[in-house]
């Protein structure tokens, strides 16, 4: 079963980051009980780990999700199985969306039963105010941004370090690519998960949705015509 | 190549998928006569246990039509016992093809039924192994000034003194009775292996 190999290559990375999810705002609820700092900042602490935390595991899930998967020699092997190329580039994925929406699930219920146990609301700041639904959803749109990204190049570059390479320089590079456009001739380059121009939220949202999913379906027709 | 952080055991795991007609039976078979250990990684295995669970994952498919492309290479001679016999048995219970690649001819004359010979990509003969072997005669013979120029019949002659090697291909006999009445005496008539067969074939066509 092609799932279950995938599965087998990420489950160790994806265990030690539920556990992280799982575990880092209740730590952090427990170490600031008596303080007005859960309070204060539970929220922003809530919203910056669910941020770095799916960020870190899209990373990392779209390096290792096919990491040799599409290597020289090892798709020779893999394409002699009675499937599709299709079917391989989209299984890989599908199993790693899954383990980073499972990471997101449980960051968010460990975040949010341990807000409301210790503070009156979980998703509201005395010193910020209310927490927003986009602000949960934007880590989550970026994190599938990143993952599809980081996935794509992966297989496209055949390697998983020169794909998680690839994609942290676009990711890190395009903001300030953007700064310098921005500076030089006043042009705002759309960049996920910031909205585009006077778009609607929701819209804006789903055409970064949209680019996400059209960068492994690019992959996939790669993958379908390269010479193996 | 294989995925070498498997076992072979997950090897199989993985494998078993994509094939409806997939054996377990012949998993536990193969294991059990190449004496794999299946627990064991694949980058762990050495040479000829690695082509062992290659041969392990292709036998167990169920396949009707099975390609292996010198299967034999890096296997012990006990081993490539084991592995043409179990490949006869196959192909006799189940009915399947095994189309087999091999520059090893001892080992497609011990199991092949049809063989074809290829030298640089053209196929030089494709018949039944027995049609073949029936086909070429090498026939020793003594005698004053016999033939000894090659034809479409004689594919090679080597003279020694009075004796004449000849390999001749089509009606050896009415060769071998042609000498006979020039005089010679024919000290042996006998069939070639696969092996003096396609070495002749091969040095004719270049």
């Amino acid at each position: 079963m092609y799932i279950w190999k995938c599965w087998r290559d990420t489950r160790s990375f994806f265990v030690v980051f539920l556990v992280i999810a799982a575990i880092v705002m209740p730590v952090a609820v427990i170490v600031s009980l008596g303080t007005h700092l859960v309070e204060d900042f539970g929220t922003t602490a809530f919203s910056t780990t669910f941020g770095l935390i799916l960020m870190a595991v899209a990373l990392g899930l779209g390096a290792i999700g096919a990491i040799h998967e599409f290597a020289d020699k090892t798709e020779h092997f893999l394409f002699t199985k009675p499937r599709s190329r299709a079917y391989f580039v989209w299984a890989g994925w599908a199993v790693g969306i899954a383990e980073l929406l499972a990471v997101a699930t449980v960051n968010f219920l460990a975040g949010w039963i341990s807000l409301s146990r210790y503070s009156k609301n979980a998703f509201h700041s005395a010193v910020f105010g209310s927490m927003k639904t986009q602000t949960l959803l934007d880590p989550l749109i970026y994190g599938l941004w990143v993952y599809c990204l980081t996935y794509s190049l992966t297989v496209l570059l055949r390697n998983g370090l020169k794909g998680l390479g690839a994609s942290m320089g676009i990711l890190f590079g395009f903001p300030l690519f953007a700064a310098a456009i921005r500076w030089r001739w006043h042009i705002d380059l759309p960049f996920p998960p910031v909205p585009i121009r006077s778009l609607p939220l929701a819209i804006s949202n789903m055409i970064w949705i949209v680019v996400a999913m059209l960068f492994v379906l690019s992959t996939q027709l790669a993958v379908e015509r390269a010479e193996v | 190549m294989l995925y070498p952080s498997l076992t072979a055991n997950e090897l199989v795991r993985f494998s078993r998928g994509f094939y409806p007609t997939w054996s377990d039976r012949a998993v536990e078979k193969y294991a059990a006569l190449f004496e794999i250990s299946m627990k064991q990684r694949f980058e762990k295995l050495s040479n000829g246990k690695q082509t062992k669970v290659w041969l392990l994952l292709a036998l167990s498919q169920g396949a009707d039509l099975l390609i292996l492309d010198e299967p034999t290479t890096a296997l012990d001679p006990v081993s490539v016992d084991q592995l043409l016999r179990a490949l006869v048995e196959d192909a006799a219970d189940r009915g399947c093809t095994i189309f087999f690649s091999s520059h090893q001819l001892e080992e497609v004359e011990q199991i092949a039924e049809f063989a074809g010979i290829i030298d640089s990509g053209k196929l030089l003969m494709e018949s039944r192994l027995d049609d073949i072997k029936n086909e070429f005669r090498l026939i020793t013979a003594a005698g004053n000034s016999l033939p000894a120029q090659t034809s479409p019949q004689v594919l090679s002659v080597a003279v020694e003194g009075n004796f004449y090697r000849y390999v001749v291909t089509k009606d050896a006999d009415g060769f071998a009775a042609g000498l006979s009445q020039n005089g010679a005496t024919i000290t042996n008539f006998a069939p070639l292996s696969l092996r003096e067969i396609f070495l002749q074939l091969v040095r004719k066509e270049r």
